[in-house]
């Protein structure tokens, strides 16, 4: 549920209320797409960084969440292409990530892997909205391509992740 | 927020299950304050000479997996140039590669892996087990593993490749056997000429060309490489600075100025090997200069600013436009008897006829949706000629005509032109007969009924029956 910012709010008090909403899914979303912690806690704090920046500007033109998901998602394809991704360890390696506070089911780690092997367009599609539950039409804004184009990917996603997913469909308008 | 909150989300909860441990930063909204306000905090200090020690350890681990890598990579290329794609290798070649990357910890050592190891299985069954690993390891279909979908899970895609990492990469295939000519070869970079001058060199260029401010190009992603080009004659060894623009995904049609620019840059003069302006304008040599040929180049023109280099794959509306401005004036020269005005380099232009044989349109409400009726064809096709579908997904254009000339019968026309088919992913690669044919498809507008289908050679003849099928 979206918290609803009032237009008297300072810019420090919306950016306290939207990394409480926010910060915990994003920094595990970066996990999955950066696959290293530090780069995430990086990325995530470079997020709401250019969030905080740019709020005079934002217009309400888009969702709050979208517009945050377009900056995240912005920052993390940097990520991706910097020299210093370069040098970490790409390999899908969960041991690399904090340790979960209780065994993970096998089959949860087996997706989560699945998931970060994705080609980058698909595991977007598939974070956006299987992890922060977007509909089709914010995605296609976050990720600059038409709701068409969306689509195909997640069809694309679900057939590369196979078995592993089963359920999560949903009607969209 | 999609108010239809899904119940069941397996993506959910596998997510959070494996990151349970990761939790919300404690100083995260102070981090982000003081670095608004200029200030640089205790821990960013702490993190780059972290970092830097990290880096300089992570480069030793990584110098020492890079050697085993480019052994491994090497033994790949070998064999590729021997066997062909992955799955096509003899099995001691695949379980070697198998085991090599999981020495490395690239594939994690499962038991699955340990049988296939020990040699017990079947060989369909070890065939079966090993294309499934590399399939779920570089995330492809097991058709299209190859040297560089293998190569690219450790070092990254090629486009974020270093120089240095392309010319290993050139010169290894080359070393193998491959054949340059007709292919990039990339070099490690020399001459006066570094790369921040090529770019510096390629932007004032193309902004000049296009006569607008060097800061248009900001928003335009940019590949740059240092290669002996693709098209280099044999024996050609110089190396050239490769700078190409490219529109972002999403940029409309009418705020971008181009698709693709590339330029070559000379590493010792800086000159380009094809001026921005040459590079814009329509091959004008031998064509002919009369009025209709004026107005054929002005829809050329318009078309490359789309980044749509041949008729075939212009927007439905500039075809649309074609036929009116266009046809009528060809159909009176060919009805005349005299094709003076249709001299081409000594010939009857037949492009310009059989692109102004049909009658194009635009459809309109009734008729199908392209995406549908594309989706059809390809099913037609694949029906048909027995060919898997997945193949005419393989294509680098999609050729598609609106055909009015029965006003009352309007047809959808795909074609799939062997030209650009990625023959690269294809079972067999150069051998597979696939790359040598075209295939077509018509379908009524209307109702989606298909009522041709071709497959036909591709081939450079040019007589007018052969370009018709092109149409």
């Amino acid at each position: 549920m979206e918290t609803v910012q009032g237009p008297d709010m300072s810019r420090e008090a919306r950016l306290t209320v939207m990394v409480r909403q926010y910060e915990k899914d994003l920094l595990r979303m970066c996990c999955v797409y950066l696959r290293d912690i530090t780069l995430a806690q990086d990325a995530v704090q470079d997020t709401f960084l250019k969030a905080y920046q740019a709020m005079a500007s934002f217009r309400g033109e888009a969702s709050e969440k979208t517009w945050l998901m377009t900056i995240a998602m912005n920052v993390c394809r940097d990520y991706r292409r910097s020299a210093w991704h370069r040098y970490v360890d790409r390999r899908v390696n969960l041991d690399s990530l904090p340790l979960p506070v209780s065994p993970p089911k096998a089959e949860h780690i087996d997706l989560t892997g699945q998931i970060m092997r994705l080609p980058r367009k698909h595991m977007e599609a598939v974070l956006l909205y299987y992890y922060q539950n977007l509909n089709i039409r914010e995605i296609a804004q976050i990720m600059g391509v038409t709701p068409s184009a969306v689509s195909n990917r997640l069809v694309k996603a679900r057939k590369l992740l196979g078995s592993a997913l089963k359920g999560g469909e949903r009607h969209e308008p | 927020m999609n108010p239809d909150a899904m119940t069941d989300n397996p993506v959910r909860s596998a997510i959070d299950d494996c990151l349970s441990g990761v939790l919300a930063l404690p100083t995260l909204r102070h981090d982000i304050l003081t670095k608004a306000r200029g200030e640089i905090t205790v821990k960013r200090k702490i993190s780059l000479a972290l970092v830097l020690a990290v880096v300089l350890i992570m480069a030793a681990v990584t110098a020492l997996a890079v050697v085993t890598i480019q052994e491994v990579a090497r033994h790949i290329a070998q064999t590729q140039q021997e066997e062909g794609y992955f799955v096509d290798w003899p099995l001691a070649q695949k379980t070697k590669l198998i085991k090599s990357l999981g020495d490395l910890g690239y594939i994690q050592q499962t038991d699955r892996m340990k049988r296939l190891m020990a040699g017990g299985m079947p060989e369909a069954e070890a065939h079966s087990t090993a294309d499934q690993m590399m399939a779920a390891y570089t995330g492809q279909e097991v058709r299209e593993v190859s040297f560089l979908s293998i190569m690219q899970v450790p070092m990254g895609p090629v486009a974020t490749w270093t120089h240095e990492e392309k010319a290993w990469y050139s010169q290894l295939m080359k070393e193998v056997g491959e054949v340059t000519e007709g292919r990039t070869f990339y070099v490690e970079p020399s001459g006066p000429v570094d790369e921040a001058e090529a770019i510096a060199i390629a932007r004032r260029e193309v902004a000049k060309g296009y006569q607008v401010p060097e800061s248009a190009l900001d928003s335009y992603d940019m590949q740059v490489d240092f290669e002996i080009p693709e098209a280099h004659a044999p024996g050609d060894e110089q190396a050239w600075w490769h700078v190409r623009f490219s529109a972002p995904e999403g940029m409309g049609e009418e705020e971008r100025l181009f698709i693709l620019f590339p330029v070559y840059v000379h590493p010792e003069t800086g000159v380009l090997m094809r001026t921005v302006e040459e590079m814009m304008a329509p091959p004008l040599h031998q064509r002919p200069t009369n009025s209709l040929y004026q107005a054929v180049d002005a829809l050329h023109r318009e078309a490359e600013q789309q980044g749509a280099f041949s008729f075939r794959i212009w927007p439905l509306e500039l075809k649309a436009r074609y036929t009116q401005e266009i046809r009528p004036r060809v159909q009176e020269i060919l009805k005349s008897g005299d094709l003076s005005d249709l001299i081409n380099a000594g010939q009857p232009d037949m492009e310009v006829i059989a692109s102004a044989s049909f009658l194009y349109g635009l459809p309109g409400e009734g008729d199908l949706p392209q995406a549908e009726a594309f989706d059809l064809a390809k099913g037609a096709l694949s029906e048909h000629f027995g060919i898997d579908r997945s193949v005419f997904n393989r294509y680098s254009e999609e050729i598609v005509f609106f055909d009015v000339t029965d006003p009352e019968r309007p047809l959808w026309k795909f074609l799939f032109n062997a030209g650009a088919l990625k023959w690269n992913t294809l079972e067999g690669g150069l051998d597979n007969p696939l790359k040598d044919f075209s295939y077509k498809a018509e379908l009524e507008a209307r109702t989606g009924r298909v009522v041709k289908l071709e497959e036909f050679l591709f081939n450079h003849s040019g007589d007018l029956p052969h370009s018709l099928k092109m149409y």
